[in-house]
């Protein structure tokens, strides 16, 4: 259960095993927290002093992450900034506890960081090299699934748990609902392995089991263009609104903690407010600069006895959790974790169920390189595309579907034969279609035109148009300012004014 | 500087539809004007099509002279409101100054037509090239696509168009067909690109053979809205004569060729009578007592002070920049600093949860509130500057995506301010 | 030596953060229109400038013609053609610069050269075999218009004009290479203008203004000639004289591109922005206040181009609101952005068919007009103009001059 990171991460891992599998996600993969965050592969730097053990896995995970995932990683490196103000004795500590975890960490001069970052703040006093990197979560998620099918699983995406059958301390059945077409499945099931993210809880409680999460909610800002080059990191106790990560085109703030059990967190024009002042005390620039939208991810946390309050002081490590222990025996869930640390939460899991199960097979997921890694040990770099473009094209735009993120009429065509009847939301997630300046202003209806072609539906054809600018109002909604406000506007006179969808069929 | 000495008597700011008028409305009054603005309006964002009013309180109206009494008695800021008559005669100059420039503009107050879109929509207008008028009722509509020219979907437009009609009481049977022209194969395809390609009637021959043999029973071949650019009505006509069937062009997405072709006929028009347009920098209105002394024209290096006789301002609303929104969520008037009067429903949020709400965002009425005269005024109700006016989209008190009211709410306030502005 | 703010960094480059995605800019762009091989400003813009980072960029960059036309009309203030400038700068920096881009740059050692054997150069220019060299080495075709070199520096012809007594104001004059060493006539011109409206005139030490260099892509030699003139002129500026020039290229280098095309920021580079004026601008404020009476006649049907480089100075064609005062004078102007030359972008071998075809609608309104002369503040475009119309053309502060000379003789 579950097609985040985790999930197909252990899908993957137990097929390479040799097991059967069958992955349900409710929705569209990456589609949790995986989806998300701020797209920071952790050095394991910010854990170093608080969390040795959460920071050595991370460094341990981000060398193997960035070897077997390659084409979905950058090497942007990071920043640790140390402001006139902050304490003293974070340095000394930071340095100390990286060393210990062995992540590689040089001070380098304030001038050599300001040559790299040139944004960065007057008030700079020191500077910390550490080697972080960013990862783009779908990607990663589609080539962990696609490997999984490689290896015989099966992937049943837009599929919710609807129910399960347990008897005599086993689980049975699981009840499954297709979203689209709302018919349901019984589906026999000899072992349940849950990823489900922050919806452990629910799926537990399907299965009789009382498993309490702790969504911790966390906003995270995206700016409209890169801020910096490198993960800008605040030298002191990890805290809210303390990273700026470059991840593609653009720059996310992040990110603050509240919890909360919510599907639907409520993001607020202070929250933003908030991020975007911490974010600039690190780069004045972010005060300044256009933010594109706003999105906020639950942290998975597992806490059984839970207060309400800050969950960021809870460790970070995963936990795997047996319901042997609650009187369900071929039932594991694998709660709490960040995504640095998909592929050994997975590979911890996946011992677990192979231990139960009696299977004797080893975890070969770090040794094997994932998609486009097996040809290319080559990192993303920002200009990629473009470059692309130029090479391919010659820069002609005729073809382009998304001017601002570069997405071809091909790669839309190819992604809909692969994915049946995607949402356009489906579409930004693979391609990043709509995620630049506009917002989806342009390649929406040209996206929901190629689709119509693809796969008719006949008089609701805009449906998916209608559907996407709702999605985007939930980002956009919390900065209703500047230049975005200006967007909103520029969208509504395309969508209202001119194609009249507020009075489509 | 003496008064006689002002190079101009009138000076607008704004390039857009309202500030167009206002200077057509100057110029007309014998004024010696000056048109500045930062960049072009948003004429070229839309349909080339004058909407007046299409829906007054969630309803569908007939006709634009249908709903004005009720807008005019249920609130009194509305712009038509205030501007009254010049509407209608905002309508007339702009009709007559496209007719000039040979682009019809048909329809009147008594009537609203409806217009189908790109996605297949239907969309009530009142002023509008023929082109953009078909009789629906009963039709067979080939949608014609153009291979690689991607803001075109036919298949989408197919899909809807039928079902936009039933839901208005019209019967409309519509089938898609994409040709491939070699014409069309070039890196950069654009409605522009298109439009100037449509100008060319070796390339309307390379179509009409494409299209020969596929009419079948069309009764109209519906194009995106790109038929011709310098020459439109002839490309039209021709399409038309040899194709044995009406033409209706589409209006899609930005670049706007229609809205291109009509702010080029004022534009031209403008320029006959004398008035001078600058495009490219930023503005400012600076205060000299109870008027506005000058606008300070923000030329590199150091800026260009002109003196003002009567100024008009015709900013624009939120796309156009004439307002924005601070970090703090407050509106800000961007040339002359004037309050800006937002509705009760924006003290919370500034736009609703789903994008496409039946009652329209609360941000949208916002804007700077004038009297019957155009004038703005201040937070206790009285003008703020003698000799200064304010027309189009920087008005408060009308939700234009809701009402679809934009381009009449600029000609008749545009034109208003300009009569004010001579007087 | 000033060190540039680092381009991806400053307000020119965050400028595209306020992109909307409007297309304005590609509506009003002379060059798309004409060729394929140009994806607009948009693209090369604002939008190609989320994903740069150094690495080498795209060559069609090239063919952006410098002309202006989408920073004007962007309704956002994205500085779309200052970003296209640097890309063409940094796609040169990686791929190198083209030894003719180099050599038209140095149009001031290729004048200073030239000025001194003036007759030979002219008989290189202008017979056959000389232009297939010229063609081949500078990349500039046998067929495009070349001005001929012109004997002796302006310098020693400007010693010759009278100043005025007791004169109102003292101004800088900033000739420009084109009038040092090619027309001296329109440097004449200019000061006897400038002399007859009572303004006292100097001429300072000045340096070509670089906007060749910038260009062609070579960025660092724009900032040598750039540091040499903020030298030379700061000091004409501080003792109370405004820097006036005739070429609107010169002065639009000096006040605007040295900032937000070559990233020289700071108090200083605001001062010199803020001393720099166009003779007309200035002729025009004086008439404005009262204290200019143009009181003479032309009688001639003159179409006035105001060049793409004189719009971005956003302050409207001073030119022809003078022009248009005088007697007899049949007026009309171009209404086109762009004539095509844009500077030295028209005289390069796979950019001259670009700007014939750019120019057209220039030829057609001149000949709508029976225009007998074309006017025009830029020196390239007025080579361009007579080549696409046939028709001489001239800056108008030349047929001022003419007007106010026929004036005095006739005693009027």
């Amino acid at each position: 259960m579950g097609g985040g990171a985790t999930g197909a991460g252990l899908t993957r891992d137990l097929a390479m095993r040799g097991l059967r599998c069958l992955l349900v996600e409710q929705s569209d993969l990456a589609h949790g927290t995986t989806g998300h965050f701020h797209g920071l592969l952790h050095s394991g730097a910010r854990y170093a002093v608080r969390d040795a053990e959460a920071a050595d896995e991370c460094i341990v995970e981000n060398r193997i992450v960035r070897r077997i995932a390659a084409p979905h990683v950058e090497d942007t490196g990071g920043l640790f900034c140390w402001l006139e103000g902050d304490p003293d004795d974070y340095p000394g500590q930071l340095v100390a506890g990286c060393q210990k975890a062995g992540i590689e960490i040089e001070e380098i001069s304030v001038a050599e960081a300001r040559r790299r970052e040139p944004l960065l703040t007057p008030r700079l006093g020191r500077a910390f090299a550490v080697p972080d990197a960013t990862v783009e979560p779908w990607g990663l998620v589609a080539d962990n699934a696609e490997s999984a099918v490689d290896h015989g699983a099966s992937i049943r995406r837009y599929t919710r748990l609807v129910g399960l059958g347990v008897e005599a301390g086993r689980v049975l059945w699981a009840d499954l609902e297709d979203i689209g077409s709302g018919e349901r499945e019984r589906v026999e099931v000899n072992f349940l392995a849950s990823a489900a993210g922050y919806w452990a809880g629910r799926v537990a409680s399907l299965a009789g089991v009382k498993l309490q999460m702790a969504p911790g909610w966390g906003t995270m800002v995206v700016m409209n263009q890169r801020l910096s080059s490198s993960v800008v990191n605040r030298c002191r106790p990890p805290g809210d609104g303390d990273i700026l990560v470059p991840v593609g085109p653009v720059s996310i703030l992040g990110t603050t903690d509240t919890t909360l059990d919510t599907d639907n967190y409520e993001i607020t024009p202070e929250e933003v407010r908030f991020i975007v002042t911490e974010g600039a005390a690190m780069v004045p620039a972010a005060a300044e600069r256009r933010a594109l939208r706003v999105f906020a991810g639950a942290r998975p946390l597992y806490d059984p006895g839970h207060q309400h309050g800050e969950s960021r002081t809870l460790s970070r490590s995963h936990m795997v959790l047996d319901h042997a222990n609650d009187g369900v025996d071929n039932f594991i869930s694998i709660v709490g974790g960040k995504l640095t640390t998909y592929r050994l939460m997975a590979e911890h899991t996946a011992d677990a169920v192979c231990a139960k199960l009696g299977v004797d097979a080893r975890c070969r997921t770090a040794e094997e390189p994932l998609g486009e890694a097996r040809k290319t040990p080559r990192h993303y770099s920002l200009g990629d595309r473009l470059t692309a473009r130029e090479q391919e094209a010659g820069g002609a735009d005729a073809d382009l579907v998304c001017e601002c993120e570069l997405v071809t009429r091909d790669m839309v065509r190819e992604f809909i034969e692969s994915f049946g009847t995607p949402h356009i939301d489906d579409m930004l997630r693979a391609l990043r279609l709509g995620m630049g300046p506009c917002q989806g202003a342009f390649c929406m209806l040209r996206a929901a035109g190629i689709l119509e072609r693809m796969r008719p539906s006949g008089a609701a054809a805009l449906e998916p148009i209608r559907l996407f600018l709702d999605e985007r109002m939930k980002g956009d909604r919390p900065i209703m300012w500047g230049d975005q406000a200006r967007q909103f506007r520029l969208n509504e006179i395309i969508y209202r004014d001119v194609l009249a969808l507020d009075h489509a069929p | 500087m003496p008064p006689d000495r002002a190079p101009y008597d009138v000076v607008v700011v704004g390039l857009g539809l309202a500030g167009l008028m206002a200077g057509l409305g100057a110029t007309s009054g014998g004024a010696r004007t000056l048109l500045v603005g930062k960049g072009h309006g948003t004429l070229r964002f839309r349909s080339g099509t004058i909407d007046v009013l299409g829906y007054w309180n969630d309803r569908s109206l007939g006709s634009p002279a249908e709903g004005l009494p009720a807008v005019a008695a249920e609130r009194p800021n509305h712009p038509y409101a205030l501007a009254g008559e010049d509407l209608g005669s905002g309508l007339e100059a702009i009709r007559t100054t496209a007719g000039a420039a040979g682009l019809d503009l048909d329809g009147s107050l008594e009537a609203n037509r409806m217009v189908a879109t790109a996605a297949g929509t239907m969309r009530p207008t009142c002023l509008a090239p023929p082109t953009m008028r078909a009789d629906w009722d009963g039709a067979h509509v080939l949608v014609v696509g153009l291979a690689g020219y991607r803001d075109f979907q036919a298949d989408l437009v197919a899909s809807v168009l039928p079902a936009a009609g039933a839901k208005l009481g019209l019967e409309v049977e519509a089938r898609a067909a994409t040709v491939d022209l070699p014409s069309l194969h070039r890196h950069h395809l654009s409605g522009l690109e298109l439009a100037r390609l449509f100008d060319q009637s070796a390339f309307r021959r390379e179509l009409l053979a494409a299209l020969r043999g596929t009419l079948g029973d069309a009764t109209v071949v519906a194009l995106p809205a790109v038929v011709g650019l310098e020459h439109a009505p002839e490309a039209a006509d021709d399409l038309a004569r040899q194709l044995g069937v009406p033409v209706a062009e589409l209006p899609t997405l930005p670049p706007s060729v229609p809205g291109l072709r009509l702010e080029l006929a004022i534009t031209a028009a403008l320029r006959r009578a004398g008035a001078r347009l600058q495009v490219g920098t930023f503005v400012r209105a600076i205060p000299q007592g109870g008027r506005i002394g000058w606008v300070e024209i923000q030329s590199p290096g150091h800026p260009l002070r002109v003196p003002v006789g009567r100024m008009v301002l015709a900013s624009g609303g939120l796309a156009s920049g004439g307002l924005e929104v601070r970090l703090d969520g407050t509106l800000r008037e961007t040339v002359a600093e004037l309050p800006v009067w937002l509705p009760e429903s924006a003290q919370g949020a500034l736009v609703g949860r789903s994008f496409l709400e039946s009652s329209g965002h609360p941000v949208s009425l916002a804007g700077v509130q004038v009297d019957g005269a155009m004038r703005p005024l201040g937070r206790e109700g009285s003008p703020l500057y003698e000799n200064l006016f304010a027309a189009g989209g920087l008005l408060a008190g009308a939700d234009r995506a809701v009402e679809k009211s934009a381009d009449g709410i600029c000609c008749a306030t545009g034109w208003r301010a300009a009569q004010e502005a001579v007087a | 030596m000033s060190e540039p703010i680092l381009f991806n960094v400053d307000e020119v480059a965050l400028s595209a953060d306020r992109c909307i995605k409007c297309n304005v800019c590609n509506t009003v762009c002379p060059v798309l229109p004409v060729t394929d091989l140009f994806p607009g400003p948009k693209y090369c813009g604002p939008q190609a400038q989320r994903f740069r980072s150094g690495h080498p960029v795209e060559t069609w960059v090239d063919y952006c013609s410098g002309c202006g036309a989408c920073s004007r009309a962007c309704p956002s203030g994205v500085r779309v053609a200052e970003l296209n400038a640097r890309a063409r700068a940094r796609m040169f920096e990686q791929r190198g610069i083209p030894l003719k881009n180099r050599l038209l740059s140095r149009s001031e050692t290729l004048g200073r050269m030239g000025s001194k054997a003036a007759p030979l150069a002219n008989f290189g220019l202008n017979f056959g075999p000389g232009r297939v060299v010229v063609e081949r080495i500078l990349g500039v075709p046998r067929e495009a218009p070349l001005p001929s070199f012109s004997q002796g520096s302006f310098r020693r012809r400007f010693r010759r004009i009278p100043q005025p007594e007791r004169p109102s104001l003292r101004v800088g004059y900033f000739c420009g290479c084109t009038t040092n060493y090619y027309e001296p006539r329109v440097g004449e011109a200019a000061v006897r203008v400038l002399t007859r409206a009572g303004i006292g005139v100097e001429l300072p030490e000045q340096h070509c203004c670089g906007l060749p260099f910038i260009s062609n892509g070579d960025f660092k030699g724009a900032r040598k000639l750039a540091e040499a003139n903020l030298k030379a002129l700061l000091p004409v500026i501080r003792s109370g004289k405004r820097v006036v020039a005739t070429s609107t290229s010169c002065s639009l280098t000096l006040k605007h591109e040295y900032r937000e095309v070559l990233g020289l920021y700071g108090p200083e580079w605001e001062e010199l922005a803020a001393g720099v004026y166009d003779a007309f601008e200035l002729l025009r404020e004086l008439a404005w206040q009262g204290e200019l009476e143009l009181d003479a006649t032309l009688t001639q049907r003159v179409l006035y181009h105001g060049p793409c480089q004189l719009r971005s100075h956003g302050f409207g064609f001073p030119a022809a609101d003078l022009l248009g005062t005088l007697g007899g004078i049949e007026l009309a102007e171009s209404g086109v952005e762009c004539c095509g030359s844009a500077g030295t972008y028209g005289f390069k071998g796979d950019k001259r068919e670009i700007a014939f075809r750019v120019g057209q609608p220039l030829a057609a309104r001149a000949k709508e007009h029976r225009a007998e002369v074309v006017a025009c503040d830029s020196e390239t475009c007025r080579w361009h103009i007579q080549q696409l119309t046939g028709l001489p053309a001239r800056h108008p502060i030349e047929l001022l001059d003419d007007a106010w000379s026929q004036a005095e003789r006739t005693g009027d």
